[in-house]
C-alpha cells in the first residue's frame, strides 16, 4: 500500500465534534477509516502494556470504552432527524 | 517547540528493530500527538518511536481525567493511531504501545529497552509481516427470525398449528413459539460463531476472541467479534473467506463485517501462550 495516511472519518484537527463521526459510521467503513469506537476498542489497554516505575497506565479503561459505546450508540440513535436533505 | 513551555513527557508510540527505524521515518516523519514530530531511540537492537506530549495533560491524574472526554481523546486517539499506521506500513514488523504511554526522561525509556529487550524482540518476530483484523458478528433480529420461519422446519410446523387453532389455545401456543424461537436464534449465533470463526482461522496466523461489550439493545445483535493476526500477503484470501461465508450467512440474517488493517496493537500485547487458536 501508499503512504497515504489511514482516513480517520471527522478526527482531523478541526473537527473532532461527534456528529462528524457519524456520517462514516453510518455509511459503513471503508478499510482504513476507523470511528472513534474503534479507535478506542483496539489503543486503550491494547499493544503492549508496559509496566514500570517510568510509565504511567491507563485505569478504568473498559469504564470508558462502555462510556463512549453508550454515547456513540445514542447519538447515532438521533441521527434520522439530522440526515442532510438530499439536494434538488 | 512547546508554545505554552510547560514540562513535558516523551510519549511512546511504537517499537521497531532499530535497523527499520529509519524506514519509519524518512520522508515526511510523521506528526503525532499535538502535531509534534516523532522521532526514534535506538537501544538494544531496539528503536521507540517517540515524541513529545505535555505533562500538564499525560501526567497519571490528568489523563485519566480526560480520557472519557471525547473531544479530548478523538484528536489524540487519531494521532496515535496516524504514527502507528505509518510506522506498521513502512516497515516488516512494529509493536504499538497502548494509548498513553509516557516517559519522563529518555533515560528510563532506554533503561527499559535494555531490560526487556530479549522479550521485544520476540514479539516484534511473532508479528512479523502482519497485520490486524478486526471481524465483528452481529445479528439483524428481523432479518434472522424471518430467515428461520422460513427455513426451521420446527417454527414452520408451529406456525400452522397457530394458524390453525382456537383462540383459546393461541395464546399458550404463542409462548411456545416465541421460545421455539427464541431457541432457534441461539443455535444459530453458535453456527454462525463458528462458521465464520473458521472461515477466519484458515487464512489468520492468529485468533484471539474479543470479550463483547453489552451494547444497548438496537436493531442489530453483537454476536462475536475476534482479532485476527493476517499475513499481508494473505490479506486478499482473508477477506475471499470471509465475503463467501458472510454472504452465506447474510441470507440468513447475519452481517459479517472487518475493521483494519491495524497494527497488531492486540497480537503486540498477547503472549502465544494467551492465545486461543
Amino acid at each position: 500500500m501508499t503512504g497515504e495516511p489511514h482516513l480517520i472519518p471527522g478526527l482531523g484537527p478541526e473537527q473532532h465534534g461527534l456528529g462528524s463521526l457519524l456520517p462514516g459510521m453510518a455509511e459503513g467503513l471503508h478499510d482504513n477509516e476507523f470511528s472513534l469506537l474503534e479507535l478506542a476498542d483496539r489503543l486503550l489497554n491494547r499493544g503492549v502494556v508496559i509496566a514500570g516505575e517510568a510509565t504511567i497506565s491507563v485505569a478504568g479503561v473498559d469504564l470508558v470504552y462502555l462510556g463512549l459505546n453508550v454515547v456513540l450508540t445514542a447519538v447515532e440513535n438521533l441521527r434520522p432527524e439530522n440526515v442532510p436533505p438530499r439536494t434538488g | 517547540m512547546n508554545g505554552a513551555g510547560g514540562a513535558e513527557l516523551l510519549y511512546l508510540y511504537a517499537l521497531v528493530r532499530a535497523d527499520e527505524a529509519m524506514r519509519a521515518l524518512e520522508g515526511d516523519a510523521p506528526n503525532g500527538i499535538g502535531e509534534q514530530r516523532v522521532h526514534a531511540i535506538a537501544e538494544c537492537d531496539l528503536a521507540a518511536i517517540v515524541g513529545p506530549v505535555p505533562a500538564a495533560e499525560f501526567e497519571e491524574a490528568p489523563l485519566n481525567a480526560s480520557l472519557s472526554n471525547i473531544d479530548w481523546l478523538a484528536p489524540r486517539a487519531a494521532a496515535h493511531q496516524h504514527v502507528n499506521a505509518l510506522v506498521s506500513e513502512r516497515t516488516s514488523a512494529s509493536l504499538p504501545l497502548s494509548f498513553g504511554t509516557v516517559f519522563r526522561s529518555e533515560d528510563s525509556l532506554r533503561g527499559l529497552l535494555r531490560a526487556r529487550a530479549t522479550e521485544l524482540i520476540e514479539r516484534l518476530d511473532a508479528v512479523r509481516g502482519c497485520s490486524e483484523w478486526v471481524v465483528t458478528v452481529s445479528r439483524d433480529s428481523e432479518r434472522a427470525e424471518a430467515a428461520l420461519a422460513e427455513h426451521d422446519p420446527e417454527l414452520a410446523r408451529a406456525r400452522t398449528e397457530l394458524e390453525a387453532s382456537s383462540p383459546g389455545r393461541r395464546y399458550l401456543l404463542e409462548r411456545q413459539m416465541s421460545e421455539l424461537r427464541r431457541r432457534a436464534l441461539r443455535v444459530a449465533d453458535a453456527e454462525a460463531t463458528r462458521e465464520i470463526g473458521e472461515a477466519a482461522s484458515r487464512t489468520a496466523r492468529r485468533m484471539y476472541a474479543e470479550p463483547l461489550v453489552a451494547a444497548a439493545e438496537s436493531g442489530a445483535q453483537l454476536i462475536a467479534r475476534s482479532s485476527a493476526l493476517v499475513d499481508r500477503a494473505a490479506e486478499s484470501q482473508f477477506w475471499d473467506a470471509l465475503e463467501d461465508v458472510g454472504a452465506r450467512w447474510r441470507a440468513r440474517g447475519y452481517d459479517v463485517e472487518r475493521s483494519g488493517p491495524w497494527p497488531p496493537y492486540r497480537f503486540g500485547g498477547t503472549t502465544a501462550r494467551g492465545v486461543v487458536a
